[in-house]
């Protein structure tokens, strides 16, 4: 199966003369854009204009605009730049026509000839060809003047300004590509490429997006790929050439720049030229997620397309692109490349390539279509000489499937039937005639039709196989629609030797998945038939088109119909794909045919589909430029409703045998017309307000008040295209936790000059306004900023604030609604409409630079571990210097052997003025089982200020419970509750928490604390632990009686020997009672010592 | 366990190394293993101070086998009690008469609880807790047979079973039990017992063998008053030897009102030698029964300077 036939057709429909002599036709020796003027009426029209600038529009040929006309002061005669390639090396007849001879190249030269000389150069059998010499210039790529995009942007040095994508992410699903090309580098040398995930290796993950993970491939930063630690690599070279024409910025030189040369890019390289369609959706994803998380809109390019489909964009990868579509969010996909433009120009013939055919039929009638199995030489091994179809019908009406094999033999499906295979001497039948019941997502039915070699004895005859429909029962619409969507024989080229004969037709068949409803779909047009290259001449096409029509391959649709739902219309628009000059990957394996590579040995010319559609990519990245909120829906309105239409897009080409037939637009072929990218940028609502810069802005440290200057919001206001505005004002939302009247002095406005996002000295404050409530709006009106045409200006709203706001408050400006916008033109004072657009501003966090530093008093613990008590902990909090801290809460972390649940009953903290660590008073705070849930609480609601430098005592309370158990120990552990807006500063807020950690505090009282070595005793020997001697250890059995006994215990400890002191005592559970003196304690001793 | 170990080691720091040698008691004392087989676990018993050599019964099977032969039918006991902390400990009898063989089996329960799993860490003097929680069971089971000899020479003997699990390790013993009492009749106005308890094995655990705790026992028991009256007074009194222990002497009495053999409310008080020194059990004990024709129920109380309080419950059915 071909599943991305679209990568593969390009490369089918160029011949190298080298290699394929014979499929070489006739030399159209006069390049196309010169041949108007083998009339001599256009050259007596073109000497006789005024200017030189005029002659396009003296003869109306807008192409003409592309060659470089002369005219020497003092002369008439219209001169033309030309390369031409001779038979011999001598340019003795260049001169001889009136021309000017200035590069010698063998037998190729660069002249200046007079626009009479064309003809005669035409005619002289020693010339090769001529042609036209292109402007190398911003803009002067033929494709971009096709879709005018050259008009909307201006070149200054090489940077591009006007519409250029700025802002917006173009995501390329594809080949990969080469980062080190210029075309997608800033004029600094750093990268142009946000994001390139290679998910075809293993390495960095991209990890979790937006709370989708991406576990596998390899993804390259920006970063990364400035750092040359990048190892993608684009041995295919597409998706560097997809890229170019979407995004690429020319290098410098501007000549092949793409549609949108300032947009940002995220790639996503899936393969080497086919790809898992999961990966693709997974790659949409990816981007999206990007984008989202990056806050920019974005538009998803997918140059590739396979048959094997209903073709009424139900199939699973488009319902997923349709679901992933929304506002910002669009996705481009080529047609395919199946189609057969039979009205081209030659030098060969488009012969018809068909492999679709749809009937409607009536109870007993039946349909035949043919396939034509060519003579060849059978691949060894089995199943590889095959033609296989899929059919999808109603699933009202029943049918019946007959293949006839060329020597008359048949097998046959109704449906319902069980898949089955039938064998024959010229091949094998496999039928499945729905056999398993209604598709699930569109509710028709699907059979797969299949003959193939089933063996070496059982190859594919060749002739003509014969596919019978028979309607057995219509109650639905009686259509059926087959596509062949794979085939080889002997070669291996899929798809390219075994049409549909009789019967096909050359409609529907826009690949999947650009039948998705929410996609918007690309054909191609012609736009160039030959070119310059590096190597010279030597490659032409074997079928050329007429410059301006659609392109031989482009498929038509439209989607088929469901049931009795209308087809929808695709293709939607198209662009240009046909010899495209685009951005070439340094790794591509093999590497291009010099010929086939521009002169500046960047860029190389392919042509597709593939080509066309980031044509339109680029255009909705400059749509999505003006307005970032676009829907998939609103821009394909404006894209269909700007398109262009001319002599060629009347004529659609989906008709049976592939022949044209008159079709007014939108039509199959040519959807809604050409794009127009001028026209379609003036659909878009004329002024239109974006985000600039990052949407959360994180200022990162602290900020010192007061003069504190708070950046919150940035806003681009982008002019309108015809008219020159003055911006009277706005009015921004003030949001946030704490934004209140004494902690915020104002909102300033400034006009941020030099677009950096912070206030400089060149920036121009606008005004200031004081907020007048929480929550509350800063208007600002009167203003005079002046907005060129289709220019646009910065704004920066900033906080003043004061000295008072409180730690991990948040401070946001918000614009909210265009209405909020004011502006009117400057050549008659009215009043402008802003888009609907809201942009939130960065969030401002209150951080300050006090620390807390909370330390043991001097009374760290006091009573003993015993139920009911209430052993305390005294703490000491000091704030450092410069400012107050507010200590809000303090988090209480408990450790024990014991589980802890039960063990505290209660905490509770008290102020300790005093110091002596003494609880008095009503307490701050008391939270009741406290470690039922975890080890850790937080006592909160303290509210105490600290002063800078000075110090507060508390004392911390710990009631124990039943749940006490003899030799149980606790630790508390106590830090300040940073991180969670606890602690409040005069300023702002603290930054690094000040801890202090009661470690293992044993809450036994001095004497009472008695710990044991090991237990059971293995060893031989235990000993006995204590802080002060008890007056006696006694050990006991359970039966009462009293093994031993010891007193006058030496201080801290006591090592008993078991097994040499006690020789004679069993193993065994024992009771060991310390007695104090003032409390007995009992633990149970376990003796298990050997001898 | 982070707590405990950096408690030690704060401990440990200003620790010298141990070199005072300790007082201890009796170096002998608890050389015998089977705890369960030292405890006394009848209530009736426990409330009379530990007395039930000279005594007759189902109960006399954990003293005195020869008590047995006072068994005029079939005769079950089972009794209960609490220790410390999680451990308790209990016992069951059934006996019958066979001709003119009574037969009896029994057996003793103690579960001494569970540590936490402390192991020596550097044996710095403070261990680190594991995780692993280690328990002490001991089970001791006796089959027994007593029969009267001549007209009142009761003769009983008994073939003990014992086992012990304590963590990981397990051990078992068989041991052997005499004696004899007279006159071999319930209620007589004056009985003497003696017996010999645990003759014979040893138990392993760990490695580490004890002999059973080889008990001597004589006993008497003396009832003033009519036994078929209204009210009536038992005086007993025991000397019980175990190996590895001091000799304690025990005695106690009881009072009953009522009806014999009907209805009839016992008060018991009992005291033991030795208490609060070599035991840990105070000196006084009491309890009460409550007879409903063939039906005894029981209780004692005994306090304790090392285990607190325990409370022993015991029924018995049958004569």
């Amino acid at each position: 199966m071909n599943l991305f036939r679209v990568l593969l057709a390009p490369s089918a429909l160029l011949l190298i003369t080298a290699t394929s002599a014979a499929a070489q036709g006739r030399v159209a020796k006069l390049d196309p854009l010169l041949r108007p003027f083998r009339n001599v009426t256009n050259v007596t029209r073109a000497n006789a204009a005024a200017r030189v600038e005029d002659v396009p529009a003296a003869i109306a040929l807008p192409g003409t605009r592309q060659i470089v006309l002369t005219r020497a002061p003092g002369q008439f005669e219209t001169m033309v730049d030309v390369f031409i390639s001779l038979t011999d090396p001598d340019p003795g007849l260049i001169e001889a026509a009136g021309g000017d001879v200035r590069v010698f190249a063998g037998t190729l030269f660069g002249a200046r000839v007079p626009l009479s000389a064309l003809s005669v150069l035409e005619a002289d059998p020693r010339v090769r060809f001529v042609r036209a010499a292109h402007y190398v210039r911003v803009n002067n790529d033929l494709a971009m003047a096709d879709i005018r995009a050259n008009l909307v942007r201006t070149r200054v040095g090489t940077a591009f300004t006007g519409s250029t994508g700025t802002g917006v992410i173009v995501g390329i699903f594809d080949t990969g590509i080469d980062f080190s090309h210029a075309d997608f580098k800033n004029a600094d040398g750093t990268t142009r490429i946000l994001f390139l995930w290679d998910q075809t290796i293993t390495g960095t993950t991209p990890g979790t997006i937006g709370g989708q993970a991406f576990s596998r491939g390899n993804e390259c930063t920006a970063a990364t790929i400035n750092a040359g630690t990048c190892s993608e690599r684009d041995t295919f070279g597409h998706g560097t050439h997809v890229s170019g024409i979407a995004t690429g910025n020319g290098g410098g030189s501007g000549t092949f720049a793409g549609v949108a040369p300032n947009a940002d890019i995220i790639v996503v390289k899936g393969g080497n030229g086919s790809f898992s369609s999961l990966n693709i959706v997974e790659g949409i994803q990816y981007i999206f997620k990007r984008a989202t998380a990056l806050g920019r809109p974005a538009v998803v390019n997918l140059s590739l397309g396979f048959q094997f489909s209903s073709h009424d964009g139900t199939d699973p990868e488009e319902l997923a692109i349709d679901s992933l579509s929304g506002p910002g969010r669009i996705v481009v996909i080529a047609a395919g490349n199946d189609g057969s433009n039979q009205n081209n120009v030659g030098p060969g013939s488009n012969a018809p390539f068909l492999i679709h055919a749809a009937r409607t039929m009536n109870t007993a009638d039946t349909a035949q279509f043919t396939v034509t199995v060519p003579a060849y030489t059978p691949a060894a091994g089995a199943g590889n000489d095959f033609s296989v179809i899929t059919m999808w019908y109603d699933a009202r009406d029943t049918v019946t499937i007959t293949v006839t094999r060329p020597n008359a033999t048949t097998f046959s499906a109704r449906t319902g039937d069980v898949g089955a295979a039938n064998d024959d001497a010229q091949g094998r039948i496999f039928l499945d005639n729905a056999s398993a019941g209604l598709d699930p997502l569109n509710g028709d039915r699907q059979a797969e039709i299949e003959f193939f070699d089933a063996s070496a004895a059982q190859t594919t005859a060749a002739g003509t196989w014969r596919i019978t429909i028979t309607m057995n029962r219509r109650l639905g619409n009686g259509r059926f629609d087959c596509w062949e969507y794979a085939s080889s024989y002997g070669s291996g080229i899929l798809l390219a030797e075994s049409p549909l004969g009789s019967g096909g037709d050359n409609g529907f068949i826009v690949g999947s998945p650009g039948n998705a409803s929410r996609a918007i779909t690309v054909a191609a047009h012609a736009t160039r038939t030959s070119w310059a290259s590096q190597g010279g001449s030597g490659i032409t096409y074997t079928v050329v088109p007429r410059v301006g029509d659609l392109a031989t391959f482009s498929s038509s649709g439209p989607s088929r119909a469901i049931r009795d739902n209308p087809s929808r219309q695709k293709p939607d628009i198209s662009a240009p794909g046909f010899t495209i000059f685009s951005s070439l990957s340094a790794n591509t394996t093999p590497a291009p045919d010099t010929r086939l590579v521009g002169t500046d040995g960047t860029h190389v010319i392919d042509q597709g589909t593939s080509m066309s559609s980031p044509m339109v990519t680029g255009a909705v990245a400059l749509l999505l430029e003006r307005n970032p909120i676009l829907t998939p829906e609103q821009a394909r309105t404006i894209l269909t409703g700007a398109a262009r239409s001319d002599a060629f897009t009347g004529v659609a080409y989906n008709t049976a045998n592939g022949g044209s037939v008159a079709a007014p637009l939108p039509n199959a072929s040519w959807g809604a017309g050409k794009l127009d990218v001028p026209n379609a940028l003036a659909a878009t609502p004329s002024n239109l307000l974006a985000a600039e810069g990052p949407q959360d802005r994180q200022l990162g440290g602290r900020f010192v008040l007061p003069a504190a200057i708070i950046p919150s919001i940035q806003i681009r206001v982008t002019g309108s295209l015809t008219d020159a505005l003055t911006f009277t004002g706005i009015r921004l939302r003030s949001t946030g936790t704490g934004n209140d009247l004494t902690a915020v002095t104002g909102v300033s406005l400034y006009a941020d000059v030099d677009s950096s996002g912070t206030v400089g000295v060149t920036d121009v404050l606008l005004g200031t306004v004081t907020v007048s409530a929480d929550e509350g709006e800063a208007v600002f009106t009167g203003l005079t900023l002046n907005i060129p045409v289709n220019g646009r200006v910065y704004l920066l709203g900033t906080y003043a604030l004061n000295s008072t706001p409180l730690n991990a408050q948040t401070f946001q400006l918000n614009f909210e609604a265009a209405a909020n916008l004011a502006a009117k033109k400057v050549s008659d004072g009215s009043a402008v409409a802003f888009a609907a657009i809201t942009v939130a501003g960065s969030v401002v966090r209150a951080q300050g630079v006090g620390t807390l530093a909370i330390g043991l008093g001097g009374t760290p613990l006091s009573g003993g571990l015993v139920v009911g008590t209430r052993p305390a902990l005294q703490l000491v909090t000091t704030a450092g210097a410069p400012e107050d801290v507010r200590l809000d809460s303090i988090r209480v972390a408990a450790a024990s052997g014991a589980p802890l649940a039960g063990l505290v009953t209660q905490l509770a903290i008290y102020l300790d003025a005093s110091g002596n660590g003494t609880a008095t008073g009503t307490p701050l705070a008391t939270v009741t089982n406290p470690f039922a849930s975890g080890g850790a609480v937080t006592l909160g609601g303290l509210n105490q200020l600290i002063a800078a430098t000075a110090a507060k005592t508390f004392v911390i309370t710990v009631t124990l419970g039943n749940a006490l158990r003899q030799g149980d120990t606790l630790g508390l552990s106590a830090v300040a509750g940073y991180g969670t807006g606890q602690i409040t500063l005069r300023q702002a807020v603290v930054t690094a928490a000040g801890a202090s950690t009661l470690s293992a505090a044993n809450l036994l009282a001095p004497g009472e604390a008695f710990i044991v070595s090991e237990n059971p005793v293995r060893s031989g020997q235990v000993i006995f632990s204590y802080a002060t001697a008890p007056v006696s250890v006694s050990l006991y059995n359970f039966a009462g009686l009293r093994v031993r006994r010891f007193t006058q215990l030496p201080p801290d400890r006591y090592v008993w020997d078991v097994r040499a002191e006690s020789p004679g005592l069993p193993n065994g559970m024992y009771l060991v009672v310390i007695e104090t003196g003032a409390a007995t304690i009992r633990q149970r001793l376990m003796i298990l010592s050997p001898r | 366990m982070t707590t405990r170990t950096l408690v030690a080691a704060a401990a440990l720091t200003a620790a010298a190394t141990s070199a005072a040698s300790a007082q201890t008691v009796d170096k002998a004392n608890g050389e015998s293993g089977a705890t369960v087989l030292q405890l006394t676990t009848v209530p009736r018993a426990a409330a009379m101070g530990g007395t039930l050599t000279a005594s007759d019964g189902i109960t006399s099977l954990f003293a005195n086998p020869a008590g047995l032969a006072t068994l005029t039918g079939f005769t079950l006991h089972v009794s209960g009690q609490t220790i410390f902390d999680g451990a308790k400990a209990g016992s069951a009898a059934l006996g019958f008469r066979a001709s003119s063989l009574r037969i009896a089996v029994g057996a003793r329960y103690l579960n001494m609880g569970s540590i936490d799993e402390l192991v020596c860490n550097g044996c710095g003097g403070q261990g680190v807790l594991t995780g692993n929680s280690l328990s002490a069971h001991e089970l001791a089971a006796s089959a027994a047979a007593a029969m009267t000899f001549g007209r009142s020479l009761g003769v009983g003997a008994a073939l003990n079973y014992y086992t012990a699990s304590v963590a990981d390790s397990s051990g078992s013993a068989i041991s052997f039990s005499g004696g004899v009492r007279y006159p071999a009749r319930a209620n007589a106005r004056l009985s003497v017992g003696a017996s010999v308890q645990f003759v014979g094995g040893s138990v392993a655990l760990a490695g580490f063998s004890s002999p059973m705790p080889q008990t001597l026992r004589a006993g008497v028991e003396f009832r003033p008053l009519r036994p078929e009256g209204s009210l009536h007074l038992a005086l007993a009194a025991d000397y019980v030897g175990l190996k590895g222990a001091p000799g304690r002497m025990v005695g106690g009495a009881e009072l009953g009102i009522g009806r014999p053999g009907s209805f009839e409310l016992l008060g018991r008080f009992g005291f033991a030698s030795g208490a609060d020194a070599d035991y840990g059990t105070k000196a006084v004990s009491f309890g009460g029964g409550l007879v409903l024709g063939p039906l005894t129920l029981d209780y004692a109380y005994q306090g304790s300077t090392v285990f607190g309080t325990q409370s022993r419950f015991g029924v018995t059915i049958g004569r």
